[in-house]
């Protein structure tokens, strides 16, 4: 190591207190700036995984972004329906390899119900084309049968063989809603845990599946989103009435020939029977960074600025603590120290607090996110995928890291510049 | 006896301060040959320190001529002032004259940093801490100081610390800004006697500068400004 | 107390504002077109719809004999996939197939539905060197000086993915 780096070192050591805030300033606006681009990354990862299966999926005509918000991450509500006739038709199509129908709206303990067919077992895939699989039990095979999420069994500690009600609408809203949703559970028909699906990362753990026909039977006795005054049907008698589906949120479509896509999703979008959407998932997905991508800037920028002030406090405490040296930077001049040396001294020491503040950010980057990723999987059922568990910067973050140090660099000139004036002013006889 | 080259030698030397109405060094002459212990008395606001300065190759001259061992400082771009200042001279301010974190010895080590020359000079180039700690032993500063942070010694000792580090590496002129004033009088005496002494044995002229004219019997000849 | 919502309990809310600009599919859209593009193993199909405003400037039968040249014009160029299309040099891909159905165009029975009347086109590429296929560039913003985008879907082998197509980014990557 060079004399002056070592002085430079010595320096810094001596005024460890103020340089060391300053760092931790440094440190935590270049944490922001990396965890927003990393957030992002992971989210993109951790959504692409939850439809990696699928080909198209069909709903209502509403926006492409709610129809997949709401049919694979159970986020809005689904308002519109299509009709169970449209669904059959579509899982005849020729070109249609299976369908997984979408049923939403129930909820039990604000983790959402989804009723589907036995096809939702099958056919289903996240990730890197992995299939749903059982930890413990059985597909649901009748009424009143249901099988958890692997978050939703933990969560709520559920056994197989035990006994829940399901809650009808939306999760509770507040204090005078909550005492409405407790009024409206389901509390007639319990339903049984016959199976409990192992993890996948996706919102699949924080889901409940039953069946279709179990949730026609759930809502036999209910109108407009209330139970019927006067009229109760017991579970035994439920079995009596034609339970057969009428219509679904979502059909889910995996083809047989994946460049089919764009025929069937056309014979979706000038279907005869009724107006229905069929949306590319990936594509959709595009179109949604698409949307956010403003959010996403506004976050950026803001962090930016984050660092911007953390470089002005660094420039601020090592012009600050200037005056005090002035007198240890004529003493290195009388001793032979060149003006350029003065401010290379200056320089060496912005870098170190710079280089050691990105470091530091990395890392405790690296340590927040460790523990944030268990987190947001059990919140959110996504398993924010890509860089986010990683120690090391990923390659697409270097050129910020990179940035920050170059701006780093450059903030660390202005006292540099100062003290270097300062120097060839003052000479050997600071006028302090 | 054959009067030794001259050291230090002014013609009609002018210095103004930038923005200043009047000249701060008026005309100065004066000539100091190499070897000699010269006293150089004036009273506050004279234009010590400025010409001090000048010597030092800090402040260039308004007009007039100053050779420092035949070497006009004028010609030498600052840079080159910096390496000729840390190759042939030492210099010691009234106070605060370390660099508090370092250590005592890296303190007297500087002047080998930024100068080959006073490297070179030194009994054996290779380890000039050989040197530093003879130095800091003629001095009168204990080993038991040497590793110590320089912030740490007394205002006495950190004294002696500079004027070893003013020593090291033999430089030609010591100049000496008032190095005693922060000292009461039994150390400034012993003080002087030791520096005197010290630039006596290493053939270094030592320009001293002070307001104080009863120091002046120290030194070979007294010059006024 | 539960007083405030969480932030998730926003999301609908949020879902919805960002929801209210996309177009509902099929939309018929002047000034704009819809591109897909599938790749599977050698093969490149491309379907394009345009509206028939951004190839001639009308969306009705021709009435005399300059709009009867734009429409022929039009056919014409559409009718040139290898020219509209131009896949990685490198890949290696040749047109095999195109088809083009072009409304009021002489020889095609036109049922125009409704007031507006669209243009689709269908082209297949073979490529002899799929693997180093990067991208696909296209001249339509050149020869169709009304076209100001269009909007992508493609499937292939890495997944789905969406984007626009503009006059200042006129080629399709992955």
């Amino acid at each position: 190591m060079s004399f002056l780096a070592r002085l430079a070192l010595a320096s810094a050591l001596n005024r460890r207190w103020t340089l060391g805030l300053t760092l931790a300033a440094v440190a935590l606006s270049v944490a922001l700036l990396l965890g927003v681009e990393r957030l992002r990354e992971g989210a993109r990862t951790g959504f692409v995984q939850s439809v990696s299966g699928t080909d198209l999926i069909v709903g209502p005509r509403t926006g492409g972004v709610q129809l997949l918000l709401y049919s694979v991450f159970r986020i809005g509500n689904a308002t519109n329906n299509i009709s169970w006739v449209s669904a059959q038709v579509l899982g005849q199509h020729p070109a249609v390899a299976w369908t997984i129908p979408v049923s939403l709206g129930d909820t039990h303990r604000s983790f959402p119900v989804l009723g589907t067919t036995e096809a939702y077992f099958t056919h289903f895939r996240h990730g890197d084309q992995r299939a749903l699989s059982l930890a413990q039990g059985r597909p649901f095979a009748g009424l009143f049968e249901v099988v958890l999420g692997s978050e939703v069994a933990r969560a709520l500690g559920y056994q197989l063989g035990q006994g829940i009600t399901l809650s009808h609408g939306a999760s509770e809203l507040s204090l005078a809603a909550e005492a409405l949703t407790q009024a409206a559970e389901h509390g007639d028909k319990p339903f049984t845990v016959v199976g409990i699906l192992a993890p996948t990362g996706t919102p699949v753990d924080r889901t409940l599946h039953v069946t279709l026909e179990s949730m026609s039977a759930l809502h036999l006795d209910w109108q407009g989103g209330a139970p019927l005054p006067g009229l109760k049907i017991p579970a035994e008698f439920v079995r009596k009435f034609d339970l057969a589906p009428k219509d679904v949120n979502a059909v889910l479509v995996g083809l047989k020939n994946r460049s089919d896509v764009f025929r069937m999703q056309r014979f979706v979008n000038e279907f005869r029977g009724e107006p229905l959407l069929g949306i590319l998932p990936g594509v959709t997905l595009d179109e949604l960074w698409g949307l956010l991508a403003v959010a996403e800037r506004a976050l950026k920028a803001i962090s930016a600025l984050v660092v911007a002030v953390g470089l002005a406090g660094l420039v601020a405490v090592v012009l600050a603590g200037l005056n005090e040296r002035r007198r240890e930077l004529a003493i290195l001049r009388s001793v032979g120290a060149r003006p350029g040396d003065i401010f290379a001294l200056l320089m060496v020491e912005g870098v170190l607090v710079i280089g050691l503040g990105v470091v530091l950010g990395v890392v405790l980057l690296a340590a927040v996110f460790t523990a944030v990723t268990p987190w947001a999987q059990t919140q959110f059922g996504l398993a924010l995928g890509g860089t986010m568990g990683g120690t090391l910067p990923a390659a697409a973050e270097w050129p910020l890291i990179a940035a920050v140090f170059a701006a780093g660099t450059l903030a660390s000139a202005v006292p540099a510049w100062r003290a270097y004036r300062l120097s060839l002013a003052d000479g050997l006889t600071p006028r302090v | 006896m054959r009067a030794a080259p001259a050291c230090i030698s002014a013609q009609s030397l002018r210095y103004r301060w930038p923005g200043q109405a009047a000249d701060c060094l008026n005309c100065v002459q004066m000539e100091i040959r190499a070897g000699e212990r010269v006293f150089l008395h004036g009273a506050s606001g004279a234009g010590k320190s400025t010409l001090l300065g000048l010597v030092a190759g800090v402040l260039v001259p308004s007009a007039g001529e100053l050779l420092v061992m035949g070497q006009s400082l004028a010609a030498l771009s600052g840079p080159q002032r910096d390496v000729f200042r840390a190759d042939h001279m030492g210099i010691l301010f009234q106070q605060f004259n370390l660099i508090p974190y370092l250590p005592v010895l890296d303190n007297v080590l500087l002047p080998c940093r930024f100068s080959r020359r006073r490297l070179s000079r030194c009994t054996q180039p290779a380890d000039p801490v050989q040197d530093a700690r003879r130095l800091l032993d003629h001095l009168e500063i204990g080993v038991e100081l040497h590793g110590r942070a320089a912030s740490q010694l007394s205002v006495g000792q950190q004294q002696r610390v500079a004027a070893a580090r003013a020593l090291i590496g033999r430089p030609e002129l010591v100049i000496a800004d008032e190095p005693t004033s922060a000292l009461d009088a039994a150390r400034q005496s012993a003080f002087l006697d030791l520096l005197a002494r010290e630039c006596g044995e290493s053939g270094a002229t030592l320009l001293f500068v002070s307001h104080d004219l009863r120091l002046q019997a120290h030194f070979d000849r007294v010059v006024s400004l | 107390m539960r007083t405030l919502t969480s932030p998730v309990k926003l999301v609908p809310w949020l879902v919805a504002m960002l929801s209210a600009p996309v177009l509902a599919a099929g939309a018929h859209d002047h000034g704009g077109g819809r591109l897909d593009v599938s790749i599977e193993k050698e093969r490149i199909t491309i379907e394009l719809e345009l509206p028939l405003d951004v190839l001639v400037g009308f969306e009705r039968a021709p009435r005399n004999d300059k709009e009867r040249a734009a429409l022929a014009a039009a056919g014409k160029k559409l009718n040139d996939g290898a020219a509209l299309f131009l896949p990685t040099a490198a890949a290696e891909c040749r047109l095999t197939k195109t088809e083009v159905s072009l409304p009021f165009a002489e020889g095609t029975k036109t049922a125009a539905t409704g007031e507006h009347a669209d243009a689709d086109a269908r082209y297949e590429f073979e490529c002899a060197q799929a693997r180093n296929l990067a991208g696909i560039e296209t001249t339509l913003f050149r020869d169709f000086s009304r076209l100001y985008r269009l909007e992508l879907q493609r499937v292939g082998p890495v997944g789905q993915a969406g984007g626009r197509l503009t006059r200042k980014a006129p080629v399709v990557r992955w």
